[in-house]
This record gives structure tokens, C-alpha cells and sequence, in this order.
């Protein structure tokens, strides 16, 4: 049994699951996950089929920059004083505006949660408490028999500390990075922490 | 399944270790052998020799060929002690029922030494292995009547109070006295101890005497009858507890309607919410004997710190505890599994039929929420048949909260292509069509679905359909296809049972504060452990799923029950409604009142409904 990393992987078959993969793009594919929670549980709950949706979403392009733009990207031509009476909830949009209006709702929200990397940051960060990483170790089924590790399991740890670097790293691409990072972040664990230098999944309690 | 004659011999040769009380080491003495090669031939490592079973045969004052027939049959010729007739009782029927090896011998390989032995096929009812009887509980907790489902445990307070005025005989320093060994009157096996004098082991420590034993006093009920004729004779015992039974002028929270175990009745109207004595009671769930007070001080000195923080103003400190019900249930949870058996897994990867479509959509598992009503009643009401019905509307106290008691996957779902259902694994299940149902007037336990085609049930509802097949009222659910994990019905279970006490306790002494603070804690709990931002502590939709139809199946197994009853089902709604009409009171079957064992009624009205409107 070796503890250590993973010189030459795939040697014995760990790579013959496509699921098993270094933990920089499980990384990545984790922090990607959780954007996209971020802005979709972030944003506002009510559809906009219901006057509390459809306000809030007229508020929400109103008084954003930007708004006016995704409101025309996403085909609306109605004049400012229909916008306000929508934003008023006195006038109701047809349904194909409807549809519009929620595009462009969703369009902008995404825009400036991706473009403000900070908010991002200060999320993982969450106040100096970081963030809960749960790691699940590489499915080892697809390795030879008398080649498989026997010390692997679900690790969970906190991590903290190190997220503007991996936002930096995922806005930019940096693979090398993020590879680093997760040198990092594993190496919290114990003295086996080199078998966790590949994995099947990342989980972030973000 | 036929048993070799090793095996049986094996088997009686462990019986009958059991019925002496001898030690294998006794046993290897008296045959002229040593301990290690008695276990060696238990275990099958070895066999026994010819010689060797005359040997036994000679020990136990029995002949060759009785020894070779199996437990019962040796047991009922064996002598012992030597010289003395056979006794009374045969064999301790768990030997005799479940033809496996007893816990008492090392686990037997099977015929080939090379393969591990066949799991035990169950054909009849379950029968434990070991010769510990199946209500096996702690000595002084018995009760007759074993509560049948998660939200009927407090029951098992029961006869607690009345089973502790019975306690071994004391010496001067407190300890029990000592005595010369002598079979136990129930069980035959000796006993050091005595109980009023008369040689016996205390409480559900014997197993359970099955024959005729004419003569032998109060035993032919069984134990807890022995030890509950027992209290009258122990009455002057010098124990503390007889004081707290004594009849409490003060009335109790929930009046109980006739309570079905006579037993318990005493035990639960004679403690008062507030006297010293309840207090150990106040921090144990049912009788169990695990003191929860640490997990109830979470509950509360948050209700207590908020109270402080808003001078006590009872409405302000309900809203800043419900808006930290997830964190604070969260915290009591990780609480809880604090020295647990197993690690489950928080964050698994997201499958795709567990994602949700829309943001605020639903994703693919069909939960079995209940929405049904009993068509031909209705359509009887509607000619005028009986031209009126009177419904009362149940409402079953705490769902959310009982339902937390389920079979919960451990780890990450695994996809299982050839489908099945194994019971020791929970998780999702594919089935290709909808399962039929074709009892009227029984609700239907997948809910109210009317898609015919590919449906993915839950742990919970598949165990449902299970239950179904077994009483013989569907077919059983076809798997083509699963996504399942390890599973245990322990993971929330200590959570469960600080919120079930610290709701009762609150209910007691009239808390609302607690009461809603506990409410929105498991509520929350069971709707945020999915994916929800307000939640980032765990994040397991297939739990959420679990939940919610463990809470639905629970309804339908009391209209079930209700039903078998003789009572009239008239509707099922949601989560926890029931409504009931019908010959039978429902509180014939059902007790009254507020805690999670009982059901209130919520409402009464009279079908047909629009003759109520036009009134």
C-alpha cells in the first residue's frame, strides 16, 4: 500500500474511469458549482408568473446598471413608461415579455456575480470561517486488484485561507494554480494526504 | 434447509452449554479435552470425533444417538446436574426455531470450509440467533407491549416506574446478596441472586419460558408477567421509587383515552410535569435510558438566551429562534453525531435526476404525497345513500419530526444497473411503471400520481410498496434500476428523540416558545438538508426525498391501521391529515392528544359538503 502521491498515474488503471481526475480540475469543477448556486439560489425565488416575481425583477433591471441593455438584448422594446408601470406592478407584461423580462433578469444577475469576483471570494471566505470541503477519493473499482489503496475514504476539512487565490486562479485559468492550491489544501490532511492528489469529486459547503 | 450432522450437533452441543450456564472451558474439563480444542470444534475448524461425542454424551448423562438428534430433543434427556431428572424446560425455543449457530459458539463455516457460509434464509417470522429474547431491553424498562412504529416509542415509558420497585435482594452494603447458585424459576439457568427471596433473573434477562411449568408459581405468563406479579409481593422493598407512584392529584397534560396497555397507564398518569422524580425522565426518551439533558441544555439556553435578549418579549424571541433554527439544528445535529457509528457524507456529487430543473421547480423522485379520497364513499354520498357522514379530521402531532426515523443512505449514492432491493442499502429506485393499486377504499401508497409510465421513488416509499406486498395488498415493486448506499436508521434517530423530548417537555409545561422554537428546527431541518442556500451544512437532496415520503408512509400505515379497525378512511391529504368516519370511535384505535404518539382532531364536518355550503 503506498501512501505517497500519484507518480504515474493510471500505471495500474486509475484512469480508466473518466470520473477520476486530479483534484485542480475537481477543484475547479467544485468552485464552478458553486457559482452557479450562488446565482441561481442566490436570486430571487418567485417565478414571474406572480406580481412578487415579476416587481422584483423589474426593481432588480431597474436600479442595476446594465439594466436597460439586458432588458433590450433580451428583446424587449417597450417604452420607459411601460417598464415603470411594470416595475409598478400596475400593468402586467404579456407572457412573451414575461419570458424576456426574466432573461434579462437572469442574464444581468450573472453578468455581475461573475464580474465582481469578490462577492465570490467573500462568500468561500464566509467571515474568516472558510468553507467546508468534503473530498471523495478516486473510485478505485477500475484498478488493478492488488493495486488498490486501502486507506481511502471521505475526508471532510475546512479550508480557509486560500480562496481569493483559487477565485484569481478560476477567473484566469490558471491551471497550475489551482493544482498548487489543491497541494495546499490536502496537505492538511494526514501523512496519506498524497492518495487525495487525484479524486472523483469535490464537495464545497458553498 | 437440511443441517448436517456436525452442524446440529455443533448446535446442540452450544444449547446445551447454554442451558448448564457452562463455560466452554467447564464443558472441555468435564470431557477430558481443553478450551481451544472445544472452540475449535464449535467454530468447525475442526470436527467432533466418535469418541468424543460419547464423551459429551457421558458428560451430560444422555445417550449417544439422543445427543445426534438435535437440541430438543437432547435437552429434554439430558440429566444434569448428573443424577438429577431432566428439566423442566427443553431448550430455550430461540435454538430450537432458528436453526443457525447461537452467538454462544464462534460463527461456523459451512460445509466447505473454503466458502463463507449462505446467509440465513428467512422463510418465517424473524427469529433472533442469540438465545436473547427478542424484547430483549435493559432489566427494569420491560414492557408488554413493544411499540410497532418510530412515533409510538414514548409509549415504552410504560411500565418502567412500576417494573423498578423489583430489585435483587440487597445485602447490609448495598450490593445484591450472593447465595449459592440455583436455577432461575423462569429460565432453569442459575442464578446467584434472588428477587423477594425466590431465585430468578431480574427483569428480560432470561429467555422467555414457552412450556408447561405447572407448579412453578407466577412464571407460566412469561417474564414480565413474573416480574409484574412480583411488584405486589416486593411491595415494602426499601427503593425510593414506590413514593413517586403514588396517585398525583394533578392532572395530566393529555388525557389518555383507554389506554390499551393497562401497564403503562399507571406508570405515565402518576408523573407529574414538574415533581423532582420527573426530572430524570424530563432529559430520557422513553425509558430508553440515555440521558439527553446535554442535547435539551442546547435547546434551552438558546430559548433562554433570547428571552434575555429581548427583555422578554415572548413574540420577539419565537421570531429570532426560528430565523436560527437551521443553524442551531444543524449545530445540535453534528451534536449529536458526535461518537456515531458511521461518518455520512455531506456534499456527494450532484446526480442528474436529483438536480433540481428549474430554480424553483422539483427535480425527478416522486415522493408519494398523499391526496386521496375514497371514491366509492363519495360516490355512495353523492345517490344519498347515507344521506350524511360525519368526517373528524386526524392530525397526526410532529410528522416531520417522527418521520426523521428512516433508512437514510450513509455515503454517496452508487447506481446499481441491475436494480433490486436490498434492505441494507437506501437511496433512489427506478421503477419502469407506476404500481397498480386496487383497494378503493385504502389509500393508495404511492400517493396521487396518475402517470402510468417510469416513475423514481425513494427509499422510504419503495419500503412502503415492501410493507404492501407483505400484507398481501400489491404486487411487489418492480426495480429495474438503483442508486443506493449503505443505510442506517440511527443517523438521525438521537436528533430525533432530543426533539420529540424537548417538544414534550415543552407541550408540559404549557413552553410555546420552546414548542415553536423545536417545530421550526425539524421543520427546517427536513426542508433545507436538499439544496438550499440557507443551508450550506450539508447538502443531500436524497435525505430531503427520504424524509418527506417517510412522513407520507407513516400516514398511510395509520390509516391502515385505522382501516383494519374497521374504521372508514375518507380522505388522506398531504402530510399528516386523516380523515375518518365509521361504526368504530377512531380514539378506540388512536390515543388523543398532542404528543407524537397520538393524534388530534383538527376539524369534524358532514358529507356531503355542499349541503354544509348551501346551510
Amino acid at each position: 500500500m503506498s501512501t505517497d502521491g500519484w507518480k504515474n498515474f493510471g500505471k495500474y488503471g486509475a484512469d480508466r474511469d473518466p470520473g477520476n481526475v486530479h483534484g485542480k480540475y475537481a477543484l475547479g469543477r467544485a468552485l464552478e458549482d458553486a457559482l452557479e448556486r450562488m446565482i441561481i439560489e442566490g436570486g430571487i425565488k418567485s417565478p414571474p408568473t406572480t406580481r412578487r416575481g415579476l416587481t422584483a425583477r423589474m426593481r432588480y433591471l431597474m436600479t442595476h446598471k446594465g439594466g436597460a441593455q439586458a432588458l433590450a438584448d433580451a428583446g424587449i422594446t417597450a417604452v420607459p413608461a411601460t417598464l415603470r408601470a411594470w416595475t409598478k406592478g400596475t400593468q402586467r407584461p404579456r407572457p412573451a415579455n414575461l419570458e424576456a423580462i426574466d432573461t434579462a433578469y437572469w442574464n444581468l444577475r450573472a453578468a455581475n456575480i461573475l464580474n465582481s469576483p469578490a462577492v465570490f471570494k467573500a462568500h468561500l471566505n464566509n467571515a474568516g470561517r472558510g468553507t467546508k470541503v468534503e473530498i471523495h477519493p478516486i473510485n478505485q473499482d477500475v484498478v488493478d486488484e492488488n493495486r488498490r489503496r486501502d486507506n481511502l475514504r471521505i475526508r471532510p476539512l475546512q479550508v480557509r485561507y486560500v480562496w481569493d487565490d483559487a477565485v484569481d486562479a478560476l477567473t484566469t485559468g490558471d491551471a497550475d494554480k489551482l493544482a498548487e492550491i489543491w497541494d495546499d489544501i490536502i496537505s492538511d490532511l494526514d501523512s496519506d494526504y498524497g492518495a487525495y492528489q487525484y479524486v472523483s469529486h469535490i464537495g464545497l459547503g458553498a | 434447509m437440511a443441517l448436517s450432522t456436525l452442524e446440529t450437533l455443533r448446535l446442540t452441543v452450544a444449547a446445551l452449554r447454554q442451558r448448564t450456564g457452562e463455560s466452554q472451558a467447564q464443558l472441555a474439563a468435564g470431557i477430558g479435552l481443553t478450551q481451544d480444542k472445544v472452540s475449535r470444534r464449535q467454530a468447525g475448524a475442526q470436527p467432533w470425533g466418535l469418541d468424543e461425542v460419547d464423551a459429551l454424551a457421558r458428560h451430560w448423562g444422555l445417550a449417544p444417538l439422543d445427543l445426534l438428534a438435535g437440541p430438543t430433543r437432547a435437552a429434554e434427556s439430558m440429566t444434569w446436574p448428573p443424577g438429577t431428572a431432566a428439566p423442566r424446560q427443553p431448550v430455550p425455543d430461540t435454538f430450537a426455531a432458528a436453526p443457525a449457530t447461537p452467538a454462544t459458539a464462534p460463527a461456523a463455516p459451512g460445509p466447505d470450509p473454503g466458502r463463507r457460509p449462505a446467509p440465513r434464509r428467512r422463510s418465517g417470522p424473524y427469529t433472533p440467533v442469540t438465545p436473547v429474547p427478542e424484547s430483549w431491553v435493559r432489566p427494569g424498562e420491560r414492557d408488554d407491549a413493544p411499540a410497532d412504529t418510530a412515533a409510538e416509542q414514548p409509549a415504552a415509558a410504560a411500565a418502567a416506574a412500576a417494573v423498578q420497585a423489583v430489585d435483587y435482594d440487597r445485602g447490609p452494603d448495598g450490593e445484591p446478596a450472593e447465595h449459592p447458585a440455583a436455577p432461575c424459576e423462569q429460565c432453569g439457568r442459575p442464578v446467584r441472586h434472588r428477587v423477594a427471596g425466590r431465585p430468578l433473573h431480574l427483569g428480560g434477562w432470561c429467555a422467555p419460558a414457552t412450556v408447561d411449568v405447572s407448579g412453578a408459581g407466577p412464571v407460566q405468563a412469561g417474564p414480565a408477567a413474573a416480574v409484574a406479579a412480583l411488584v405486589q409481593d416486593a411491595a415494602p422493598a426499601p427503593d425510593p421509587t414506590p413514593a413517586d407512584q403514588a396517585p398525583d392529584p394533578t392532572p395530566t397534560p393529555a388525557p389518555a383515552a383507554p389506554a390499551p396497555a393497562s401497564a403503562a397507564a399507571p406508570g405515565r398518569a402518576a408523573r407529574p410535569a414538574s415533581a423532582p422524580s420527573a426530572a430524570a425522565s424530563r432529559s430520557e426518551y422513553a425509558g430508553t435510558g440515555r440521558d439527553l439533558g446535554y442535547y435539551l441544555d442546547m435547546i434551552t439556553s438558546a430559548v433562554e438566551q433570547a428571552l434575555e435578549e429581548h427583555d422578554g418579549d415572548t413574540e420577539a424571541a419565537t421570531t429570532a429562534l426560528e430565523k436560527r433554527a437551521i443553524p442551531n439544528g444543524m449545530a445540535l445535529f453534528d451534536a449529536t453525531r458526535v461518537g456515531g457509528n458511521y461518518e455520512h457524507t455531506v456534499y456527494p456529487d450532484r446526480l442528474e435526476f436529483l438536480s433540481k430543473k428549474t430554480r424553483s421547480g422539483a427535480d425527478d423522485v416522486w415522493e408519494g404525497r398523499h391526496k386521496w379520497e375514497n371514491t366509492p364513499l363519495m360516490e355512495s354520498v353523492r345517490r344519498g345513500d347515507p344521506a350524511e357522514v360525519a368526517v373528524d379530521v386526524l392530525d397526526t402531532n410532529a410528522a416531520y419530526c417522527s418521520a426523521l426515523k428512516t433508512h437514510l443512505p450513509i455515503g454517496a449514492l452508487v447506481h446499481q444497473p441491475d436494480g433490486g432491493f436490498d434492505p441494507k442499502r437506501s437511496g433512489i429506485y427506478l421503477l419502469p411503471k407506476r404500481p397498480t393499486w386496487e383497494h378503493p377504499d385504502l389509500p393508495d401508497p404511492i400517493g396521487n400520481r396518475h402517470e402510468t409510465g417510469p416513475v423514481l421513488l425513494d427509499g422510504a416509499t419503495v419500503r412502503l410498496l415492501i410493507r404492501c406486498h407483505k400484507l398481501g395488498l400489491a404486487d411487489a415493486p418492480h426495480i429495474t434500476e438503483a442508486w443506493t448506499s449503505g443505510s442506517s436508521e440511527g443517523l438521525l434517530e438521537k436528533f430525533r428523540r432530543v426533539l420529540t423530548q424537548a417538544r414534550e417537555n415543552a407541550i408540559a409545561d404549557g413552553d410555546q416558545i420552546t414548542e415553536k422554537y423545536v417545530k421550526a428546527m425539524y421543520a427546517k431541518f427536513a426542508s433545507t438538508i436538499g439544496e438550499s442556500t440557507f443551508n450550506r451544512d450539508i447538502r443531500r437532496p436524497d435525505w430531503m426525498h427520504i424524509i418527506r415520503s417517510q412522513a407520507f408512509a407513516n400516514l398511510w400505515y395509520k390509516a391502515h391501521r385505522a382501516h383494519k379497525a374497521g374504521i372508514v378512511i375518507v380522505r388522506l391529504r398531504g402530510t399528516d391529515e386523516l380523515h375518518v368516519t365509521g361504526e368504530t370511535d377512531w380514539r378506540s384505535v388512536f390515543t388523543e392528544g398532542r404528543l407524537t404518539t397520538q393524534m388530534k382532531l383538527k376539524d369534524q364536518y358532514t358529507l356531503p359538503l355542499t349541503r354544509k355550503r348551501s346551510a
